[in-house]
């Protein structure tokens, strides 16, 4: 299921491994949905976004971004709590994101050289396309007729310094 | 019978109690801390008859967290409920003495093997 480059120990997840990996944890823990998107388009602003990550380090050094609305945030929220969706905080909004996040990061992770271990969750409301790393694996994803992206990022060698937070 | 749950999620102690309700066991007490300091704390003053702790927590994790109740002389069935599941962790879980790990995702029937082999309904 891994590509991984025949020179270097540069490893890409497919789109299908990282579509399973969020469908299995949205399904179990908030029995929501996700499909693949194969065509995504234009999603909300920036603004109505919440992005959570993780920070892999070990054998494997990398960043990992689950994005998506806050619309579908809340109803993960909503779902992961019990509760009716207008009544979800914004605590629980991040909490539930960095939770899913977490989780994620974490299963990925064991798809990944090893051995390497995952930060806790940072949620913010921006997501910018971090500067520093290359590619290691994007997805974009729906759930509920909403957009999830997922992209994994590894740290170049050089880059020590600049891409721990 | 007292269970508890550690994890900084609130999110993720609110599934792990729905998840032990579907498992049948929601009749059980059930006690909740949000790091390892916190349930130390709890556990000196109310001990549980098991322990479900998350890996990864700010303040004191979870291995530290079994490490201190060894020291301290507990000898409370404890095991993890974590994302990650590698070798090396498994290792160090049961090298510290926990009796089991839980990755998740995780489902209501693994929830309910572990309750039965550590708790009478």
């Amino acid at each position: 299921m891994l590509s991984i480059a025949p020179n270097s120990s540069f490893v890409e997840l497919p789109v299908d491994v990282l579509h399973e990996a969020v469908a299995c944890i949205w399904n179990s823990m908030l029995d929501l949905d996700v499909q693949r998107d194969d065509h995504p388009v234009a999603g909300p602003e920036s603004e109505a976004l919440l992005a959570g990550q993780v920070a892999i380090q070990g054998g494997w050094r990398g960043r990992m971004f689950l994005v998506c609305p806050k619309a579908i945030a809340r109803k993960a929220a909503a779902a992961m709590f019990n509760i009716p969706l207008p009544t979800v905080t914004e605590t629980e909004l991040r909490d539930t994101l960095g939770k899913l996040t977490h989780m994620l990061g974490g299963n990925l992770k064991s798809l990944l050289p090893a051995p390497s271990q995952v930060s806790l969750p940072i949620v913010t409301e921006h997501y910018n396309t971090p500067i520093l790393g290359r590619p290691a694996g994007r997805a974009s994803l729906r759930c509920e007729g909403q957009p999830l992206h997922i992209s994994l990022f590894e740290q170049e060698c050089e880059q020590h310094e600049n891409f721990d937070r | 019978m007292k269970i508890l749950i550690v994890d900084d999620s609130s999110a993720m102690r609110m599934i792990v109690r729905r998840t032990l309700r579907e498992a049948g066991y929601g009749h059980l007490e059930v006690l909740q801390a949000g790091d390892g300091d916190e349930a130390l704390a709890l556990i000196r003053k109310d001990t549980p008859n098991l322990i479900f702790s998350d890996w990864n927590m700010p303040n004191k994790n979870g291995l530290q967290l079994l490490e201190a109740l060894n020291e301290e002389g507990f000898k409370i069935p404890f095991g993890f409920v974590t994302t990650e599941s590698s070798a090396e962790m498994r290792g160090k879980a049961s090298q510290a003495g926990a009796k089991f790990l839980i990755t998740k995702p995780f489902t209501a029937e693994v929830f309910g093997k572990v309750l039965e082999a550590f708790l009478k309904k």
